[in-house]
């Protein structure tokens, strides 16, 4: 499902342009609470680790906040989001050691007991390090395919690349990641 | 004939919904017969799973109030960061206008002038952001985008301290004669003062930040 439908889109950058100060704060939050999800997701997967993407999220908001006013409506505002999303992203990533997909990781559900939790955590391990060892391009376009809601136009517009290069450069990602995920850790 | 690869290709269509009808049955009877790209999917939909049931496990135990308050924080410390900048042009104003006016201007006057400076530089820095690969005309390559936007910005930290220097050579030239007084070297003394601290933020916190996150790009961004 998409975070915000078009027409509410053009009524929050309204806002986003309002003299007043309470209503512009309005608008940030009701943004902030639409692609929340969706763009810590995305951050997670591409920084690796729930504190720099927690970062990453609040660079991609700031920017967001300061270029709202400006936003005319030319790319959709999701798109528009997202590609300061993945800039965000790559800059914190760029900026930290690796962190672990793994910290921070809870049991599975509330049923799940020890066995279940060692085997979650062994199989984020087993995809944590693969990430790790993929470009960045590869790890963006992995990271954006696994989000919900986007289809391949979108993503393509969020790279900036036609279409038919998204799907090769997914289905490169894709036969990298497995080769790395069956090969093991390095 | 066609080969894996493509059906491989076709599978993450497939999953997306982008298949015509005739391509997904010419894909479901290739995976009947062929045993390897039956795995290669079973990987990509457990991996696919794995990723989303991490995300959300992380979406459902985080403090979005907390976060949005930080965020929030975030950007009172840029409009703070942004005043900063406005004061320490403004400190380097009105010594360098004291120099050159020796004690006939005004302290309205210099802070005044002061003020205007800080407001066009302030405003040509903000012009220089709007540049930046977020742009919603931009229908560039994102990464070779961010790439070239942080070139940009390691020549402008190279430059910026060139000119600044080339600022105080200049009005050293042109003050050289009223340079005799206390007040006078006090003056110029602040303007060195603001180049040194200008000069060792970029040689020793901007400059690596921006090499570093070049370095991780370039080496990361193409296709292995």
């Amino acid at each position: 499902m998409l975070p915000m439908t078009e027409e509410a889109a053009r009524l929050l950058c309204e806002k986003a342009r309002a003299p007043s100060a309470d209503e512009r704060e309005k608008a940030f939050a009701d943004l902030f609470a639409a692609f929340r999800s969706s763009v810590f997701a995305l951050c997670l997967h591409v920084t690796g680790g729930r504190a720099d993407a927690e970062d990453a999220l609040q660079d991609c908001f700031v920017a967001v906040y300061r270029g709202l006013a400006g936003f005319r409506g030319e790319a959709r505002l999701s798109t528009w989001v997202y590609r300061i999303a993945v800039r965000s992203a790559l800059a914190t990533k760029a900026r930290r050691p690796h962190t672990s997909l793994v910290d921070g990781v809870e049991t599975p559900s509330a049923e799940a007991g020890p066995e279940d939790l060692a085997a979650s955590r062994q199989q984020l391990r087993k995809l944590d390090a693969a990430l790790e060892r993929l470009s960045s391009e590869h790890r963006v376009v992995l990271s954006l395919f696994a989000l919900d809601g986007l289809d391949h136009a979108e993503i393509a517009a969020i790279l900036g690349v036609p279409a038919g290069t998204v799907w090769s450069r997914l289905h490169l990602a894709r036969k990298r990641l497995n080769a790395l995920l069956a090969e093991g850790p390095p | 004939m066609e080969s894996c690869e493509s059906f491989e290709e076709q599978m993450e269509m497939q999953l997306h919904g982008a298949l015509t009808r005739d391509q997904e049955d010419a894909l479901v009877a290739h995976l009947a017969r062929c045993e390897s790209c039956r795995a290669f999917q079973d990987l990509t939909k457990g991996t696919n799973t794995l990723m989303a049931q991490h995300a959300s496990m992380h979406i459902q135990t985080l403090d979005w109030d907390a976060l949005f308050a930080r965020t929030q924080a975030h950007l009172r410390r840029y409009t703070r960061e942004k005043l900063v900048t406005a004061g320490v042009v403004c400190a380097a104003l009105v010594p360098m206008i004291v120099l050159v006016q020796g004690h006939a201007v005004s302290v309205v006057l210099t802070s005044f002038l002061a003020c205007v400076v800080a407001l066009v530089v302030l405003w040509w820095r903000s012009r220089a952001e709007r540049n930046r690969p977020t742009s919603e005309s931009d229908a560039g390559d994102l990464l070779f985008a961010y790439r070239r936007l942080l070139e940009d910005r390691l020549r402008r930290t190279r430059r910026t301290p060139l000119v600044y220097l080339a600022w105080l050579l200049a009005y050293f030239y042109m003050a050289r004669e009223q340079l005799v007084s206390t007040h006078a070297w006090l003056g110029f003394g602040g303007m060195a003062c603001v180049f040194a601290a200008t000069f060792a933020y970029y040689a020793r916190v901007r400059q690596p930040q921006i090499r570093k996150e070049l370095d991780a790009l370039k080496a990361n961004t193409v296709s292995k």
